[in-house]
């Protein structure tokens, strides 16, 4: 079951990642569709031109910083299998989730502050870091979660619930 | 062991936020750094139903924690799209128009300064005059609709549940078995 879920979340982040790049494709041969996805993705990132990797003349769907963080989120999740995560019955420390924003944190605050200015190579460490660093925090959760509710069905379903409640 | 508190009523605060973030123009700009309004509103729905549960209890788990968060989302998005909606309607473009003149200006300040990178005033022309268009049409209110319904619960749920790990106690239980 837990495979399962794992397999599902892959291919729905994996579908995330390559819609930011079927964007820049689909505008490039002028398909209305483009226009959608950019709408789409408009309301996760500001997707300014000059902070984006460009497809030929167009920009991706996200900014560099957002395509590091997703991209590097994607890489991560198909290479935890390889390292045995999914077998570790463990979520991994919050502290080590605070540490690796750290780096994002400071470039964008520095950067706003006008402080020191971010760099392509700023946003796509630091986007990158927290993009391959985080599956290992949050997919230990979600199949948690997942697995929780799909239990807790199961246990109605058997009436479990009421029975112990009861007594 | 009594049953856990109903969720309802953190679900709408978190999701009031998220709508209020993500509709109100201006605020709705904290969205684009990893949608960290829509996740601070699934967090903060949680951590409202954290704080309801008694010690007899059955405690919060991480499931309580992803389904808050979802809902939280689907009301945010709702919502958000009613604001922006209502706003288009009551004061018609010649409002977006002040507003836009007015983070116009804000932002040519802030890019004279260094704050902002430079190019980010006509970044943001450009995504009021979609957003005039986008609004000001039944498809594009719709489209907007259902784009929010996909992408805000998606992050509202991350934050929900960042939120459960940071601020509840729980021992984990699930095992994987691959």
């Amino acid at each position: 079951m837990n495979f399962r879920i794992y397999i599902l979340f892959t291919i729905l982040v994996m579908l995330w990642c390559v819609g930011i790049v079927v964007a820049p494709a689909l505008k490039q041969i002028n398909n209305e569709t483009a226009q959608g996805l950019y709408s789409f993705y408009s309301k996760v990132c500001h997707q300014q031109g000059e902070h984006s990797f460009h497809l030929g003349n167009e920009k991706f769907g996200v900014c560099m910083r957002c395509t590091s963080i997703y991209f590097g989120f994607c890489l991560s999740l198909l290479l935890m299998p390889l390292f045995g995560a999914l077998k570790r019955n463990k979520i991994t420390d919050k502290k080590f989730l605070t540490i690796i924003l750290m780096p994002m944190l400071i470039d964008i605050v520095l950067n706003f502050l006008n402080i020191s200015s971010s760099t392509v190579e700023t946003r796509i460490l630091s986007g990158l870091l927290f993009g391959l660093a985080s599956p290992w925090f949050i997919l230990p959760l979600i199949i948690s979660a997942i697995s929780k509710i799909i239990e807790n069905k199961n246990l109605k379903e058997l009436g479990v619930t009421n029975y112990v409640r009861e007594t | 062991m009594f049953e856990k508190p109903n969720k309802h009523r953190s679900a709408i605060i978190g999701g009031l936020i998220i709508g209020a973030i993500s509709g109100l123009p201006g605020l709705n700009f904290i969205n684009c750094c990893c949608c960290a309004g829509i996740m601070l509103g699934g967090g903060i729905s949680v951590y409202l139903y954290s704080s309801e549960f008694k010690v007899e209890m059955a405690p919060l788990e991480s499931s309580d924690a992803l389904i808050l968060g979802i809902i939280a989302g689907i009301i945010g998005a709702l919502l958000s799209t009613l604001i922006g909606v209502i706003i288009v309607l009551s004061f018609g473009p010649v409002e977006v128009e002040m507003a836009r003149s007015f983070f116009e200006r804000l932002t040519e300040k802030l890019e004279n300064s260094g704050s902002v990178p430079a190019g980010t005033l006509d970044n943001l022309r450009e995504q009021f005059d979609d957003a005039i268009k986008e609004a000001s049409t039944v498809g594009g209110v719709l489209r907007s609709l259902i784009y929010s319904l996909i992408i805000y619960p998606i992050f509202s749920m991350l934050g929900g549940l960042i939120c459960f790990s940071f601020f509840c106690k729980k021992k984990p239980t699930s095992s994987m078995p691959m």
